[in-house]
């Protein structure tokens, strides 16, 4: 396109992009492949439907929400179910367990003591390309017809858009949104027009909301670009209610925890050091 | 695939069905926006699909007071049982790669559920028309051949619309028929070529450019509305309870309130002084 004093410049678009009408491409991503541990095939297995039986599901995404529940739900007697792999290069540090800012593995954990709580940690950014293909790969193995469904995630608040400056704004803030089957009332408001969700948490809800799942999401914005203390403890209020009030511990090293996790994603930024 | 919300079973013979193609500056997705909140139509069901990037947020229709929470997912399906149209609304892009399923599943879904004829809603670059394209009416048409000729005329006479040019291919013949040209038009010109065989299909565009979008979407949404009279304009006299005719005014079009904020978050006034 030539502007007014004839420049040619290449004209981009938001919507479309160059010669976009092509069958010929190839899909340009990798699909999720999930490994369930010997322990919950056979829970599977017994179950009849070949269904894991679940009551609450719990689904982090993103460092401050996993870190979150990492320090107050799963701190204690939670095991391994699964794990869900979405590509790993050559070379990526992958200790399998999440010590790592760079584990590019999500993992399903299950309370020891109540095999019905499922809580499952995507530290890692799974593309939203990915999103559908990791659904796919965990949900139809749990049986989710009585179950709760939390999912939280974390974006920046560059991202949200409202009538009042964000400078204005207390942050870091909870927004939430729910399936229709979902008939509380959550503890943050709603996500507000124009506002979205996208990624994985999105597929997440999306599919709780055409499979009639009780499902609520909640996006904690936050100003900070490295994970802290106060964007984990943003989802506090949720230990508190209704149901997962009644299967939360009190971890006592909470603070410490913490203080991990952030060093954990700070320590590689060299920023001020 | 399509999921309806409710458990009854759907028919949709006879039905016109509208189709926004993801486009330059997003003129078809804004037009059926308009259509929709016009209308105030009925949302039947979701198009759970792999071929389109995830999204959640809430009802985009909602009014401006609403503090309730109703979903919207990537795509969805919206009826209006009074004038047989029915719209699936597209709100995300395609995945990479994953356009052909998309379309092999909606030209299985139409002739499974009889839709009669598709209307396709889309826009192409402005930086690419010819010369006799840049004065006069930006608005053009493209019919597939299930269409009579007299249905075409009296597009152009009645309606005075015009054809969209045919151009010259690579090796200076001109094109077919089947293949129109329209560039950043989405998938278009694709789903025309896939389905024009089986379905009564049409294709409505707008040229434009990426940008303020909003006026381009009402001009799309009027000349779809001029020939498919979906939303009745016209100021009616009705039957008072006093016995008098009293003219009520026709329906006006509706803005949704999900346009609010289209640059993003209000800022904080003191950075200009």
């Amino acid at each position: 396109m030539a502007t007014f004093f004839g420049e040619v410049l290449p004209v981009i678009s938001r919507a479309v992009e160059e010669d976009d009408d092509n069958d010929s491409e190839s899909e340009c991503f990798e699909r999720v492949t999930a490994l369930w541990t010997r322990a919950a095939k056979h829970s599977m297995s017994e179950s009849g439907e070949g269904k894991l039986s679940c009551e609450i599901l719990i689904i982090a995404v993103g460092p401050a929400a996993t870190g979150f529940v990492q320090t107050y739900v799963i701190h204690k007697n939670y095991e391994i179910i699964a794990g869900l792999f979405s590509g790993l290069h050559e070379d990526d540090i992958n200790t399998l367990s999440q010590k790592t800012p760079t584990d590019k593995s999500c993992f399903l954990y299950r309370k020891k003591d109540c095999p019905k709580i499922l809580v499952c940690q995507c530290n890692i950014t799974v593309t939203p390309e990915q999103a559908f293909s990791f659904t796919e790969q965990i949900f139809p193995s749990i049986n989710l017809e009585d179950a709760y469904v939390s999912i939280l995630c974390s974006a920046h608040t560059s991202e949200y858009k409202a009538d009042i400056p964000i400078s204005d704004m207390e942050v870091p803030f909870l927004r939430s949104l729910r399936s229709t089957k979902y008939l509380g009332t959550p503890l943050a408001p709603y996500v507000d027009q124009p506002n979205i969700v996208t990624g994985l948490p999105a597929q997440c809800l999306s599919y709780c909301q055409v499979n009639k799942v009780i499902a609520v999401l909640y996006a904690c914005y936050t100003d900070s670009i490295q994970v802290d203390s106060a964007t984990m403890r943003c989802f506090l209020p949720l230990i508190q209610s209704t149901p997962i009030k009644d299967i939360v511990e009190k971890n006592p090293k909470a603070d410490e925890m913490l203080r991990t996790i952030v060093d954990l994603h700070t320590k590689h930024n060299t920023l001020y050091l | 695939m399509f999921i309806s919300a409710e458990s009854k079973e759907k028919d949709f013979e006879g039905y016109t069905l509208i189709f926004p193609a993801v486009s330059v500056g997003n003129v078809g997705q804004l037009a059926v926006d308009m259509i929709i909140s016009t209308l105030w139509m009925e949302r039947i069901g979701y198009i759970y699909h792999d071929s389109i990037l995830p999204l959640v947020g809430n009802d985009p229709f909602a009014h401006p007071e609403s503090i309730s929470c109703k979903i919207v997912t990537n795509c969805e399906v919206y009826e209006n049982t009074e004038n047989k149209t029915i719209i699936i609304q597209q709100r995300s892009p395609f995945v990479q790669g994953k356009r052909a399923s998309f379309k092999q599943w909606l030209r299985k879904w139409m002739v499974e559920m009889k839709i009669s004829q598709l209307v396709i809603l889309t826009s192409s670059h402005a930086h690419e028309r010819i010369d006799c394209q840049l004065q006069g009416s930006q608005f053009r048409f493209v019919t597939g051949p299930k269409f009579e000729k007299h249905e075409i005329e009296d597009m152009k006479s009645r309606l005075e619309w015009q054809e969209l040019e045919k151009r010259l291919s690579e090796n200076g013949e001109t094109e077919e028929i089947s293949s129109p040209y329209i560039p950043g038009g989405g998938i278009a010109k694709s789903l025309f070529k896939d389905c024009s065989e089986e379905v009564k299909v049409c294709i409505l565009l707008l040229f434009c450019s990426e940008g303020d979008n909003a006026s381009d979407a009402l001009q799309l949404a009027k000349h779809a509305n001029s020939w498919l009279n979906i939303i009745d304009m016209e100021p009616k006299l009705v039957m008072g309870v006093d016995g008098k005719s009293v003219k009520m005014p026709g329906l006006s079009w509706k803005v949704p309130y999900s346009w609010k904020l289209m640059f993003g978050s209000q800022v904080d006034r003191t950075l200009f002084h």
